[in-house]
């Protein structure tokens, strides 16, 4: 028996062949792509994954698949698809967290393990708290009641050390007040909680909360972007407008790992700006209440960069909790 | 209510045209398909075929995917009854009876009576979906940390009723179960424990893979021992019900589908909640609990049936309010926003088309459930009489498969291993396995909530100034003493009479 | 070694089991130390570890005594021998080589050596050998084709 075993695998290893054609990028792609989204399917980031993938599809003319690896605040996606071969198969939807991953202390993913191929959306935030929530009919009246009742006000976010906790730290930080911040396993779980009014705001993204503001039980105070919204939310001011200086939001962005030959990300890159343009995309974005902001591969790269050094800053004074 | 009444046979009408009835077919046949194959839950099933659903119409589509939901939930009872496997955490209970019964040749009586209770389970939550949807909204949205935490604690009380025969061989279970649900990153805090660096360990262990590994691969570990006997009932016994056993049944599956469908509507739970406690229900209200683990139709029935109409009540937070409340609704929700439209109140108003047809496709899949499954139901019980030397060595590359397709990952398969051997040897020492799969699949949950409400109340007040949160958890109490008055008075008496 | 063996047989598995799980339970609690218990707003990472391994040393030791001196449970009764053993030990092992080899050869080799190796102790090769390639087929085209999971495959492309 064992005699048998063995000799089969002996066998078995002989056999294997050695792998990868060296002109691979010119033919490339010759079978399957999958993208990897490190949340759980449904989400923001998944959706804007799936409607990608379409128009990937339609531009490359080959199979594009969208894989969920969640957990790990997103790093055991990232980590799963740095390790991948460098092939352009897999590609990966980088949030915005993946700079503040080797910061926080969550892992040791850095943008540098990823080639960008492009950013695709813009991912804004939004000061949202319970319609009936009597105390709080504007900003001014939020933070005066955060200012009187320091620590008292609930803020709930998708996680610690996610880009919505990191939001409502930089309010803290803008306006001297003090929040009791309410990790949520999710975006949705926070804003069922503060429907229910287990807790008093969310800073999270519009499209999370557009459900709750349509039905009557949710009002937006305030979004932080630079400009106001000109689709679902355009009565809402800005922060900036209100006096308080934060201007903050996520992206989502597609990468490869860092080793993955120039052409294929070329490739990759122009498919990517095709596939953002479609009109499906731009509208089924925009109605999520996220905004369509294409970056080449250069600029996207760039970009990162300087998301890295600012929330590095950011991070160094802050202490979240 | 006339109202919604109106609404529904208009959705009746979209739903039974050829082409949704042709697709709700197809969605619950693969969703039946993948409640059979461990490892691809119906979440896994759904978010796999939202691409195919892209070129159809947006209610075929819904239908389909719905179709898959219960489908699968359904599925998953298949495995749980003839292998002991349970495809999903909501039939960790189902195994409790189910399988002892496909022992004794029965597997056809579990197999009809868990789909008798789906069907009904599923049109009752289906009714009190579209009457009382928008109504107890409200009461869904009344759950918050607190509450959930308390429900939780409630839940966990119902595990003691499974411990078999000896308190401390439960608490042993226990334990693993709970040590094993702390690996992996802490909800709240994002620290990542008793990970040794692993990647793959720190979003902590996958129910699945450890269920198929305690439950599946322990027993397939205990048939390899000599694969030439069979264990099996000579012959696939009648699938009829005796007549002492209708009564209880037909009362578990009622009251299963109200216990499922309130349970539905509370965020955050998961379908093996419902089960467990209607399973410990059930076994408190028995003339015989003493029976319960050995094989008893209204054991299989009520968890049944409250799985699946939990399904019901959970679509009414996402059609309502756009809360999903599963991750399988979740996927829903993500699939509606596919076709172009925002889950929420607005929807009523601005596809009712879609949202009543969906809820009528209900009623409809669930006939063709009751109707594949009547039949099949016999049919899948003959599978259980193949021979062992043939199933055992099938099953468990499925498994492995299954526990690969988790993470697409081989360390799932080496989880499985893992939790296989400490299920044999523990199956060998007689301690039961389901508390500590239930414990693990509460865990998670209960720590997050206790922590939330900790943060959110400053400390534990929450737990007590909330009326639902404090009624759970003296209810929680009062069941824990009962049981073990119970446990120790049965001891007493079982050492009087000397049979120990 | 034939005496030896009957030794053992007669150890007392419930203890040993009790015992493990007791020596788990500290390690567990030892181990929970490197999370802080308390943070700022009330409870810590480190809290429901330490309760948790707490409950689960007094279930150990409670478990060995009951082990010990009430219902002892003989490793000999408890588990099966000889050939019984190593049939369920080759399983484990057969996983093991499946596990090891599934990224080189590819899931149909190693699908097929893993069946092949069960399969061949009640069946003659010749039919061990179609079973096991049958049904990995079947596996492969319902995971692979069906779902499209990404399953390891080799240059091939299986």
């Amino acid at each position: 028996m064992k005699k048998v075993l063995s000799v089969l695998m002996v066998l078995t290893m002989l056999l294997v062949p050695f792998a990868y054609a060296e002109d691979a990028a010119a033919n490339y792609p010759e079978r399957e792509i999958h993208i990897i989204v490190p949340y759980d399917a449904g989400g923001a980031s998944d959706m804007t994954s799936r409607i990608i993938a379409t128009g990937l599809e339609d531009a490359l003319d080959a199979t594009v698949l969208v894989e969920n690896r969640s957990g790990g605040s997103g790093s055991v996606g990232m980590t799963y698809a740095r390790n991948s071969a460098p092939d352009g198969y897999t590609i990966c939807y980088i949030p915005v967290e993946v700079v503040m991953q080797e910061i926080l202390g969550i892992s040791d993913i850095v943008p540098e393990d990823f080639a960008f191929i492009g950013r695709m959306t813009e991912v804004p935030a939004a000061l949202t708290v319970n319609a009936s929530d009597d105390r709080f009919n504007s900003v001014e009246d939020f933070i005066n009641y955060a200012l009187e009742h320091p620590g008292e006000v609930t803020i709930g976010n998708s996680g610690t050390g996610s880009i919505w906790h990191i939001a409502a730290t930089m309010i803290e930080e803008a306006t001297g007040t003090q929040f009791n911040h309410i990790p949520y396993d999710g975006a949705a779980s926070a804003v069922t909680s503060l429907m229910g009014g287990h807790i008093d705001a969310v800073t999270v993204n519009p499209g999370e909360v557009q459900a709750g503001v349509e039905a009557g039980r949710l009002k937006v105070l305030a979004l932080m972007t630079e400009e106001r919204d000109s689709v679902s939310f355009a009565d809402i001011p800005t922060l900036k407008e209100c006096g308080i200086d934060v201007v903050i939001g996520g992206w989502g962005a597609l990468a490869v790992p860092a080793d993955t030959p120039q052409a294929i990300v070329d490739k990759l890159s122009v498919a990517l700006e095709e596939a953002a343009a479609t009109q499906e995309f731009q509208d089924f974005i925009a109605e999520r209440g996220m905004i369509v902001h294409y970056m080449n591969a250069a600029d996207t790269t760039a970009f990162v960069q300087e998301q890295s050094e600012f929330f590095n800053e950011v991070l160094s004074t802050m202490t979240l909790d | 209510m006339l109202e919604s009444l109106m609404d529904l046979v208009e959705g009746l009408s979209i739903a039974v045209t050829p082409t949704n009835i042709l697709y709700c077919f197809i969605g619950c046949m693969v969703g039946m398909l993948v409640g059979v194959l461990p490892g691809i839950g119906p979440s896994e099933a759904t978010a796999l075929l939202i691409p195919l659903s892209y070129g159809l119409d947006s209610v075929t589509a819904i239908i389909m995917l719905c179709g898959i939901y219960y489908g699968g939930m359904y599925g998953g009872t298949i495995t749980s009854v003839l292998i002991n496997t349970p495809g999903e955490a909501a039939s960790v209970i189902t195994c409790m009876d189910g399988y002892p019964l496909a022992k004794q040749g029965r597997a056809g009586v579990a197999l009809k009576v868990a789909a008798l209770g789906s069907f009904v389970g599923g049109i009752i939550s289906t009714l009190g979906l579209a009457l009382l949807g928008p109504t107890v909204a409200d009461f869904a949205l009344s759950f918050g940390p607190s509450e959930q935490f308390a429900l939780l604690v409630f839940g966990m009380s119902m595990v003691i009723g499974l411990m078999g025969k000896s308190l401390i061989r439960g608490l042993v279970a226990v334990c693993i179960g709970l040590s094993l649900a702390m690996v992996g990153m802490d909800p709240v805090s994002g620290t990542i424990r008793y990970a040794y660096g692993l990647n793959e360990l720190v979003s902590g262990l996958d129910v699945v893979t450890l269920s198929m590994g305690l439950f599946g691969l322990s027993e397939i570990l205990v048939g390899m021992e000599n694969l030439s006997v069979t264990g099996k009932a000579t012959a696939v016994n009648s699938s009829k019900l005796k007549p002492e056993e209708v009564r209880p049944t037909v009362m578990a599956i009622i009251r299963g589908s109200f216990l499922g469908f309130f349970m539905g509507l509370i965020p955050g739970t998961s379908s093996a909640v419902p089960a467990l406690i209607s399973y410990s229900m059930e076994k408190n209200l028995s003339k015989h609990p003493e029976k319960f683990g050995t094989g008893v139709p209204e054991g299989v029935a009520g968890p049944e049936t409250a799985n699946n109409s939990y399904v019901g009540g959970a679509m009414i937070p996402l059609f309502t309010l756009g809360i999903p409340c599963s991750p399988t609704i979740a996927i829903l929700m993500g699939a509606f926003m596919m076709h172009g439209m925002t889950p929420g109140p607005t929807l009523f108003i601005t596809n009712p088309d879609v949202i009543w047809g969906t809820i009528a496709s209900m009623f409809v899949g669930n006939v063709i459930l009751l109707i594949l499954n009547m039949p099949l139901a016999g049919m899948w019980a003959k599978l259980a009489s193949i021979p062992n030397k043939l199933l055992y060595p099938i099953v468990l590359i499925v498994a492995m498969m299954g526990a690969y397709t988790v993470d697409n990952n081989v360390f799932g398969i080496v989880v499985m291993l893992v939790s296989g051997v400490i299920g044999y040897v523990l199956k060998k020492l007689d301690i039961p396995l389901a508390p500590a799969i239930l414990v693990f699949v509460l865990a998670d949950m209960m720590e997050q909530n206790l922590l939330q409400s900790i943060r959110i109340n400053n400390g534990m007040g929450g737990l007590f100034k909330s009326p639902i949160a404090l009624g759970l958890l003296i209810a929680a109490l009062l069941v824990i003493t009962i049981s073990l008055i119970a446990e120790f008075r049965n001891k007493k008496s079982a050492l009087l009479t000397h049979d120990e | 070694m034939k005496k030896s063996f009957e030794g053992i047989k007669k150890w007392n598995a419930g203890m040993i089991m009790g015992i493990l799980f007791t020596l788990y339970s500290v390690y567990y609690f030892v181990e929970s130390f490197k999370y802080p218990y308390y943070n700022q707003f009330g409870v810590g990472p480190g809290f429901f570890p330490r309760w948790v391994a707490i409950i689960a040393i007094v279930a150990g030791i409670a478990y060995t005594l009951v082990s010990i001196f009430k219902d002892k449970i003989l490793l000999g009764e408890a588990f099966p021998g000889g050939k019984e053993l190593l049939n369920v030990l080759s399983t484990v092992v057969a996983i093991l080589a499946f596990i090891l080899i599934v990224h080189y050869t590819g899931f149909c080799i190693a699908s097929a050596l893993l069946l092949f190796i069960l399969f061949i102790r009640s069946y003659p090769w010749w039919k061990a050998l179609l079973y096991a390639v049958i049904v990995t087929a079947i596996v492969f085209g319902i995971f692979k084709i069906g779902f499209s999971v990404p399953i390891p495959v080799n240059g091939w492309g299986f």
